[in-house]
């Protein structure tokens, strides 16, 4: 731990000169400040509960702890993150096992690994290690995503840590896995037919949910496009059916789901379906964010926040606390950080000369992404309940120290974006 | 790499970026809609959330007697309370076996309330043990929803029963609850009889407000904005009755295993020295939630305790009515001081004759009232005529409530023209029909009360007071501090002379041969009436109406003994023991009292 360190500062000085061309300043200090607003987010939200107010000084601690790896990660030298993929990958696959058998169950969801002073929870780990093991199957020189084996190739990959995901019934991860392959793909020149493929079914099992209108209006969107893309007779049929199985299947996909999970989704549909219960986090949310107003009620002052009535705000809540004490004024501030450090890895993801580099960055792009609309909509009525953190902000060790990963990468791929590894 | 890859970053990447603010806007858009837009909306959402509006009771004005004995007071007492939202419904039975409570009474009181927010405690039982407590306190964890709260209840510390003149509280009604909403929520006690309730008012206080965040659970956080929106809650007034609780106890042990009813008056102004109705009941049953086992009892008594006999039960006054009779024909000049009727043991009217108590020879009015001759009175009635002495009873308050300050009271039955016009028929009664009116018998229908009142105005020598229990009450809290119940009275036409001799011949009834020489206290001059009242289901009622000092007269006082048979013997008495108090062994007690202080 000690050398690492020591280099680091060494190298430091030496670059000195050269930092604003070496950092993405942008990326950086963006990023650094929406882990602060995070920290001073969970302090505020734990203040009145003495035995959840070390919850600030443990994120805090992680938070530092991430700095060090993230200072070890920026240096690392590129070939090391291709190399280190596959080792990852099967880690991360045998944590995502074990949680199985010796998880720790919270709310409903089986997904800790309980080691000593704090909770490891595999799912975060394994997005970064599908990240680095899909980007390196990219790279490979003879992989052709269009082909079967290259589609069944990348579908594996992801496909083998989701299903494990599923299994802990953390349905929001499994999601975030759904769009880091259809991320990965998209970049990586996956024909649009195959994009529409992909996508329909979802768009298609969705709609049906709001009635029989709707489904019809898109069944007929699906015939409509398979007519655009001229494609076999029976191909076009074999999509279409598949289109009206899903919607056949979400019903079965509804069994599946927790009753709490259905009651969310119908929740959000019909706001006024059961307000005490599975709709209660929502609407306490909105109500939070919404009296906010322009400034906020101040920190420490929004009373929705420290009268508790979103319940563990400072895990998926935690935007509520900005919307209620900053305002929209915080708000907007917070989507504008986000929009910086997404802008910023779309820009390296441009400007890497690598295959690699920006797949590994495009997948980050997909995980931040998803999981900033999902946490953010879901507190403003936007989407339905989903429990998946905001990245960097909401409380919890593992989440936190793996997006800095993510960050620190990036950043080392910026640093060396003119390389040719 | 593949052609597609080589072609189309450049569209990769804007489709992405597109994606991307695309969906930022939305999250922009919406938060500007709910933050900025609809914020007054959930401002008010929050604050209503957040912030709850705790109703701090105030206490119930208290009774002191005229000499400042507390008569009733107030003392904590413990509540057993469920809130709906927290309550299992599948403890009723362990609550319903554990606190005796009638089967489905909980699930009653649930469905009651129904309407309103299952965050508000529903009190299901009141005065509570401290073994019952201790119960709660254990089994906490298991009996969510359920608990206790400490609420103050009537006291009464004196002994003084008074039952139906103090009143008791009772759990407001949803009618009543329906009508005064701004005042009362539901489970407040109010007023429900007697000065309770006729001073409810008064009595009740203003209600303090705390207002206090609360979490998500409701549960209690801590005050808003330091206290200072509070409301401190205003006491009720204080009462200072005019009750004299020494003699009101005295009083009710007078009467205490019989039944039947005793007002003492202060002539000087109406003030109630006294209000007694027997049969009773125990107030401090009524303190907390009264069992329905008591409740049962007490309705189906064929005593009817819970009935004020002082104030609305009728009874006919007897001879007590013969001063009227007398007062009438004195003051409108149809007889005079030298007036002699013969009394030969009887009154012939028609073919009817009216027996006499004896046979007293020729008697002039004086002596008439002294020896209570029905004869005498039964040939006056025809002389006054029967207006004229309808006229006089209803100038004396017959027929009509006295105005005492509690509710339950009734006017009671004075014959007229018009009453007799009514349930005979016009034309088809006869004078005869009046005949037994003059001795205070046949219709007339009075309550004790009115005979008080009425003995009053003779003692004071013609004027009639309402009737008051209470003094003055005040409140060093509120605005005013103190309000004093005004004396309302007024002068009857009546002349001195005519009023001197009808006083003279109660002097004589009491001091002279009269009827109640028994009476008689050494060292006060009493003077008073005996009546017996003919009861057609059994034995006579037994009447006695009097005053004293005959000087200058502190106390007036009637008391009516139901199925004791003559007056004299049975009435009168209590009467004495009761002026004989008041006036000596009292007098003696303020005296060294003073002596004391000095």
């Amino acid at each position: 731990m000690f050398k690492p360190w020591q280099q680091t500062k060494i190298k430091s000085e030496k670059i000195e000169g050269n930092l604003s061309r070496d950092l993405d300043l942008y990326l950086f200090i963006s990023s650094f400040l929406i882990i602060v607003i995070g920290l001073v987010s969970i302090y505020s939200s734990t203040y009145n509960l003495p035995y959840l107010h070390i919850n600030f000084y443990k994120q805090l601690t992680f938070a530092i702890l991430g700095l060090l790896l993230g200072l070890i990660v920026y240096n690392l030298p590129l070939k090391v993150f291709n190399l280190a993929a596959l080792p990852f990958y099967i880690i991360s696959i045998l944590l995502l096992v074990i949680v199985l058998f010796i998880g720790k169950k919270v709310s409903g969801n089986q997904n800790w690994i309980n080691i000593g002073f704090f909770s490891l929870q595999p799912s975060e780990i394994s997005k970064f290690a599908v990240i680095l093991m899909l980007s390196s199957i990219y790279s490979r020189k003879d992989f052709n995503v269009n082909s079967i084996k290259g589609f069944l190739t990348v579908s594996l990959i992801v496909a083998i840590p989701a299903m494990l995901i599923v299994l802990q019934k953390d349905i929001g991860t499994a999601i975030v896995f759904f769009s880091i392959f259809l991320f990965g793909l998209f970049w990586n020149g996956l024909s649009g037919f195959s994009v529409f493929v992909l996508i329909s079914p979802i768009i298609v099992a969705v709609l049906s949910l709001l009635g029989f209108i709707p489904l019809l209006i898109s069944l007929i969107f699906v015939i409509v496009v398979l007519i655009y893309f001229k494609k076999e007779l029976f191909l076009s049929l074999g999509i279409f059916g598949l289109n009206l199985s899903a919607a056949i299947l979400v019903e079965l996909f509804f069994k599946f789901l927790s009753p709490h999970q259905i009651n969310r989704i119908k929740n959000f549909l019909d706001p006024n379906y059961d307000p005490l219960g599975s709709g209660y986090n929502a609407l306490q949310a909105k109500i939070a964010v919404g009296s906010g107003g322009l400034f906020g009620k101040g920190f420490m002052s929004g009373s929705q926040t420290q009268l508790k009535f979103i319940p563990e705000q400072w895990t998926d809540f935690i935007f509520c606390v900005v919307g209620e004490e900053f305002g929209f004024v915080g708000s907007v501030f917070v989507l504008i950080l986000y929009f910086i450090v997404i802008s910023r890895l779309l820009y390296i993801a441009r400007t890497t000369d690598s295959v690699f580099r920006s797949s590994v960055i495009i997948m980050i792009i997909s995980v931040f992404l998803t999981h900033i609309f999902i946490n953010i909509g879901m507190t403003i009525g936007l989407v339905p309940v989903i429990g998946i953190p905001l990245p960097l902000m909401s409380y919890g060790g593992s989440a936190l120290v793996t997006n800095m990963m993510m960050i620190a990468t990036a950043l080392n791929f910026y640093r060396h974006r003119t390389s040719l590894a | 790499m593949t052609p597609t890859r080589e072609i189309s970053p450049k569209v990769r990447t804007s489709i992405i970026s597109f994606m991307t603010i695309i969906l930022f806007l939305s999250l922009g858009f919406r938060l500007y809609q709910i933050q900025i837009i609809e914020n007054e909306k959930y401002q008010k959402t929050s604050e209503k959330n957040a912030i709850k509006e705790k109703i701090i009771e105030p206490y119930r004005g208290i009774f002191y007697d005229r000499n400042w004995k507390v008569l009733v007071d107030n003392q904590p007492g413990f509540t057993l309370r469920i809130t709906p939202y927290y309550f299992d419904t599948t403890l009723i039975p362990i609550l319903e076996n554990y606190f005796k409570l009638k089967p489905g009474y909980i699930k009653y009181l649930l469905k009651a309330n129904k309407n309103f927010s299952p965050f508000i405690p529903l009190r299901i039982q009141r005065g509570l043990t401290f073994e019952q407590i201790s119960w709660l306190e254990e089994n906490k964890e298991a009996l969510p929803g359920v608990d206790y709260k400490i609420d103050m209840q009537r006291s009464y510390p004196y002994g003084v029963r008074a039952s139906h003149l103090f009143g008791y509280c009772k759990e407001i009604s949803r009618k009543e609850l329906e009508e005064k909403k701004d005042v009362y929520i539901m489970g407040d006690f109010v007023g429900h009889s007697g000065l309770e309730k006729y001073y409810e008012e008064y009595l009740r206080g203003v209600k303090g407000k705390q207002f206090v965040y609360v979490d998500s659970k409701g549960r209690e956080v801590g005050p808003v904005n330091e206290g200072k929106n509070d409301v401190k809650p205003v006491s009720g007034y204080n009462a200072q009755l005019t009750i004299d609780g020494e003699l009101q106890k005295l009083a009710e042990e007078l009467l205490a295993d019989k039944s039947g009813a005793i007002v003492a008056i202060d002539p000087s102004n109406g003030e109630i020295l006294t209000l007694v109705s027997k049969p009773d009941f125990d107030l401090s049953d009524f303190a907390s939630l009264t069992p329905a086992s008591i409740w049962r009892q007490l309705n189906s008594d064929k005593n009817k305790p819970l009935f004020n006999r002082a104030t609305s039960s009728i009874y006919p006054p007897g001879s007590c009515f013969k001063p009227i009779n007398a007062l009438a024909a004195l003051n409108d000049g149809i007889i005079d001081e030298k007036y002699v009727y013969p009394c030969g043991g009887g009154f012939s009217f028609g073919n009817h004759f009216y027996k006499c108590m004896g046979t007293h020879g020729g008697l002039n009015v004086v002596h008439a009232i002294e020896k209570s001759c029905n004869t005498f009175f039964f040939s006056l009635i025809l002389k006054n005529g029967f207006e004229r002495w309808t006229k006089y009873g209803r100038m004396f308050g017959f027929g009509q409530k006295t105005g005492i300050d509690i509710y339950e009271e009734i006017s009671g039955i004075l014959p007229s023209v018009e009453f007799y016009d009514k349930i005979y028929g016009k034309g088809k009664w006869t004078k005869g029909y009046v005949v037994s009116l003059g001795v205070g018998q046949g219709e007339l229908g009075v309550t004790p009360l009115q005979m008080a009142v009425y003995v009053s105005a003779i003692a004071n020598g013609g004027t009639l007071y309402r009737p008051h229990a209470v003094r003055k009450f005040f409140n060093p809290e509120a605005d005013p501090k103190e309000i004093i119940i005004p004396i309302e009275g007024k002068k009857l036409p009546i002349k001195a002379e005519a009023m001197e001799l009808v006083k003279q011949g109660m002097f004589l009834v009491v001091n002279g041969a009269g009827t109640a020489t028994h009476v008689r206290i050494p060292g006060i001059n009493v003077a008073g009436k005996t009546g017996t009242a003919q009861n057609p289901h059994g034995k006579d009622h037994a009447w006695f109406i009097g005053f004293a000092p005959f000087e200058n007269p502190k106390i007036a006082i009637a008391v009516i003994v139901e199925n004791a048979g003559f007056g004299g013997a049975v009435a009168a008495p209590i009467a004495k023991r009761l002026i004989e108090f008041y006036l000596k062994d009292k007098t003696k007690d303020v005296q060294a009292l003073a002596a004391n202080k000095n």
